[in-house]
């Protein structure tokens, strides 16, 4: 009930001339906020930028996942702190991440440039937030604070892989590649497939580290949707018009994700046969 | 072999930490140097004086800074309510949470009635929502009834975004329990209220409790239901107040980035202490949570 009753009432909400300031009366609009918002084109640079930051955000935080569960499934000293701090940044919150993205990123004193010029690579600071990259960086911050989730979601199922396969494949001299392939893979194939589409849905759903790190900016170059619905809603007070924009934002996770799900049941029908 | 095996994963463990640990660090020397450190080319890793000062003028103190005294800055007041209130809204929303969830899991996990599956699908369908969808109609809903800027408000809205999550954890966690000790009782002539309490609830404790500490970290994290409901006004959690220094308004004196950054360093130390004990458990709590929407945000 209480998730629903809001979901209705914002779709109400996206039929109707909604402003807080003109009282509580709405005008029935029937589907114009919905041809308004396609018309519109800041909807489509916006839309542009949500998809360019997932797609960035999905790979690096996906590739990062995998790397750091292989690490922890491996037996070592210390691995237990290890753990705790690959596990640190999953309970940071999105906002402070982005606060923290903006001390290693920040031209003047930023951590970035500092180490770089430190190892030799960069003799001056560079700006690294700029319009053509500004995405990019928001795709890294995020990376950082939801790569520990995935890489967890992995290793649990890492650690379903039984050892006797991985000593007899070994033995029949496979190497490291093809034990991954044929060995591992299988087993974390549904894990990985969890975590490619958490990852998706929290990245375009995410708000909080693009509103400390870039607020939209520099320009609307990081202007995702989510970041639109904010701007409807809260700058041009039209309840209605940001209402439309989120179901469209959900009908867009809803066919990425139809989308991963009809491609992994491909690729199973492919491995049986 | 065992050499080159031990070295590679030694290299790749100090990537790994250097990754995860690095903007922590760098906010970290931001809030220890002084401002003339801050802008020292080559960049000074360590801070040659750690300015404690930082963490004492934001939490209301007057100190001596480079042999002068400096007042507490002006919002100090403001963020030591914020973080009363936080904790406030945390905890409620974990207390009503871990009420709600536990009844709802237990009855998904043990009952068959008419609707269980479509019900089920919603509940997931919930948790792939943007928390911005559900905020503007809370938006528009709150303002008439007067909700906006109350702790009882954004407590409200905080149910809303953890209670399909731990319920969805409680159904997995509640499944995977024995059957057989709550029938025995059943015969025993234990009432189904009491098989809740006296059984259930003790063999549950752990994982209810570990699930608790996610939903208060989630509420904890909270930012974007906090900066439009109760930003501003004296129900104010931490987030937004630290938001309205970092974007909103003229961009803070270079004395004061130090002072800010303490802030943030401080409202972060629940979340460094719950990864430091949950690392143990995390691969068994099996939070796997389809669409985590709001899970460490």
């Amino acid at each position: 009930m209480l998730v629903f009753y809001p979901l209705a009432y914002s779709f109400w909400l996206s039929l109707n001339n909604a402003n807080p300031l003109l009282g509580n009366k709405y005008v029935f609009v029937g589907f114009q906020q919905y041809t308004k918002t396609l018309t519109d084109p800041d909807f489509y640079s916006s839309l542009s930028v949500t998809l360019q930051y997932t797609f960035e955000a999905l790979i690096i935080s996906t590739f990062f996942a995998l790397g750091l569960a292989l690490l922890l499934n491996e037996p070592m000293r210390g691995r237990s702190v290890l753990r705790a701090i690959v596990l640190l940044p999953w309970a940071v919150a999105a906002w402070a991440a982005g606060a923290m993205f903006r001390y290693v990123l920040d031209a003047e004193f930023g951590t970035l440039n500092g180490l770089l010029n430190a190892l030799g690579f960069l003799p001056t600071y560079v700006q690294w937030i700029t319009y053509g990259s500004a995405v990019t960086a928001l795709s890294v911050a995020t990376s950082w604070n939801i790569t520990p989730l995935g890489a967890f979601f992995i290793l649990a199922a890492l650690q379903t892989v039984p050892e006797d396969l991985m000593k007899a494949a070994k033995v029949d001299g496979a190497g490291i590649t093809r034990r991954f392939r044929y060995v591992v893979l299988p087993y974390i194939r549904y894990a990985l497939l969890i975590t490619i589409v958490v990852n998706t849905i929290m990245v375009a759903t995410s708000l909080d580290t693009l509103f400390l790190l870039t607020t939209g900016g520099p320009g609307t170059s990081t202007t995702s949707l989510t970041f639109r619905i904010f701007q409807i809603a809260y700058d041009e007070l039209n309840l209605g018009g940001a209402a439309a924009t989120s179901f469209i934002l959900v009908a867009v996770i809803c066919i990425l994700t139809i989308a991963y799900f009809m491609m992994l049941s491909r690729v199973s029908a492919r491995g049986r046969t | 072999m065992t050499f080159t095996r031990n070295l590679c994963l030694f290299i790749s463990s100090l990537l790994a930490a250097l990754w995860s640990l690095w903007p922590i660090y760098s906010l970290l020397r931001v809030s220890l140097e002084s401002p003339a450190e801050l802008g020292a080319m080559p960049m000074h890793f360590i801070p040659l004086m750690p300015m404690f000062s930082s963490y004492l003028r934001m939490v209301g103190f007057s100190t001596r800074v480079f042999g002068q005294m400096e007042g507490p800055i002006g919002i100090w007041r403001y963020y030591l309510e914020g973080l009363l209130n936080s904790a406030i809204v945390a905890s409620a929303t974990t207390v009503l949470a871990l009420f709600f969830s536990f009844l709802a899991g237990y009855a998904f996990a043990r009952y068959r009635f008419r609707l269980k599956g479509t019900l089920l699908g919603l509940l997931l369908f919930s948790r792939t929502l943007p928390p911005i969808v559900m905020l503007i109609p809370y938006l528009a809903f709150f303002g008439m009834v007067h909700l906006t800027g109350t702790l009882v408000g954004l407590t409200l809205t905080y149910l809303v975004l953890t209670v399909p999550f731990v319920t969805w954890v409680l159904i997995g966690f509640f499944g995977s329990l024995p059957k057989d000790v709550e029938n025995a009782a059943r015969i025993d002539g234990c009432t189904r209220v009491s098989v809740l309490r006296k059984i259930i609830l003790p063999i549950s404790a752990p994982g209810v409790a570990s699930v608790g500490v996610i939903a208060w970290l989630m509420a904890w994290n909270e930012f974007i239901f906090a900066l439009l409901l109760v930003g501003g006004t004296p129900a104010t959690t931490v987030p937004p107040v630290l938001e309205a220094i970092f974007v909103g308004g003229s961009f803070p004196a270079l004395d004061l980035f130090s002072v800010y950054s303490s802030g943030v360093m401080i409202s972060i130390i629940p979340a460094i202490i719950v990864s430091c004990v949950f690392q143990r458990y995390i691969t068994r709590l099996k939070i796997v949570d389809p669409g985590a929407g709001t899970l460490g945000q």
